[in-house]
């Protein structure tokens, strides 16, 4: 089984691996300006995404944290 | 053959001596009640407050089939506490929690509920789904504790809710294994725990727990605390 770790590299590998392709032109796809654009700050995006949506779940968890009663 | 399980409740304790009768009393009272076969080894670590004199009240009162000491020199590790416990356990399962009474042993009928249902190898008590949570937290604690557990989970899928609890029901054997494989101390040792039982293809039950909270803002959410978590949790993030 192969470590977390090398699973989420292998991921980030192809993603950044796709995104270069893309970057430097190798790919023979036309895209308007904003989605060259957007597929160049791609990388970018997904961390901040991810990072807005981690918020978020983690807010609503600590929210909705159940507050036992001491007794017993 | 469900008559013939036996419970072994294995009792770290280290300066408990006032909270080691209550909680005895409390174990006694629900493994009464629910008829299940039992017994409670208590394993104390040289307290200084004593704590062994306690248990050995304790045991003339409830007798020594109920109260097992087992005690030990000094404050050694948890992991080293589970090996020595189930050394003389009698039982085939293994009930591991904290003797300060932040886990009620009200708890306990229903992880035996939950193992019978599944037969599972491991019951974890969690305190993050269903009517799970803790009492006396504020929010930086609680903070803490749901972001840590969201970053363990992105990055372990551990396929258990609650990672870090010690509240938990075991088969003898897969204890035995288990606590045999991990090499983490402190919270990332019940992390490992999980985490190794998962690798080992073992079946983990949860049930809802409430933790009450009897330590917080002393020693237990210190900088050095998270900074052995963060590595622990690399640790076992590099390695399975």
């Amino acid at each position: 089984m192969i470590p977390k770790l090398f699973q989420w590299l292998l991921g980030a590998g192809l993603f950044i691996a796709v995104w270069l392709a893309f970057v430097l032109e190798k790919v023979d796809i036309q895209l308007t300006e904003i989605q060259r654009t957007l597929v160049l700050i791609s990388p970018l995006l997904a961390v901040g995404i991810f990072g807005l949506v981690s918020a978020v779940i983690v807010l609503y968890r600590v929210s909705t944290f159940n507050d036992c009663k001491e007794a017993g | 053959m469900a008559d013939r399980d036996k419970y072994s409740v294995l009792l770290p304790t280290y300066n408990e001596r006032e909270n080691l009768p209550i909680i005895i009393w409390l174990l006694v009272k629900y493994f009464n009640e629910s008829g299940y076969d039992y017994e409670i080894i208590v394993i104390d670590d040289g307290s200084p407050d004593k704590t062994l004199d306690v248990a050995k009240q304790l045991q003339k009162i409830y007798g020594s089939e109920k109260i097992v000491l087992r005690p030990r020199e000094k404050k050694l590790g948890l992991g080293t506490a589970y090996i020595h416990g189930i050394k003389h356990a009698t039982g085939n399962f293994i009930i591991i929690m904290d003797a300060d009474l932040s886990h009620h042993p009200k708890f306990i009928p229903e992880f035996i509920q939950k193992q019978k249902e599944g037969n599972f190898d491991v019951v974890s008590g969690t305190r993050y789904i269903g009517d799970g949570g803790v009492a006396g937290w504020d929010f930086r604690r609680k903070l803490v504790s749901r972001g840590a557990n969201y970053i363990t989970q992105i990055l372990l899928r551990p396929g258990a809710s609650d990672l870090t609890g010690s509240f938990r029901l075991y088969k003898k054997e897969v204890l035995q294994k288990l606590v045999n494989s991990c090499i983490s101390r402190g919270y990332v040792f019940q992390m490992e725990m999980i985490i190794r039982a998962r690798q080992f293809g073992y079946t983990i039950g949860e049930v809802p727990i409430s933790f009450v909270d009897r330590v917080y803002g002393e020693s237990k959410l210190g900088g050095s605390e998270i900074i052995q978590f963060l590595k622990g949790l690399l640790y076992l993030f590099a390695t399975t």
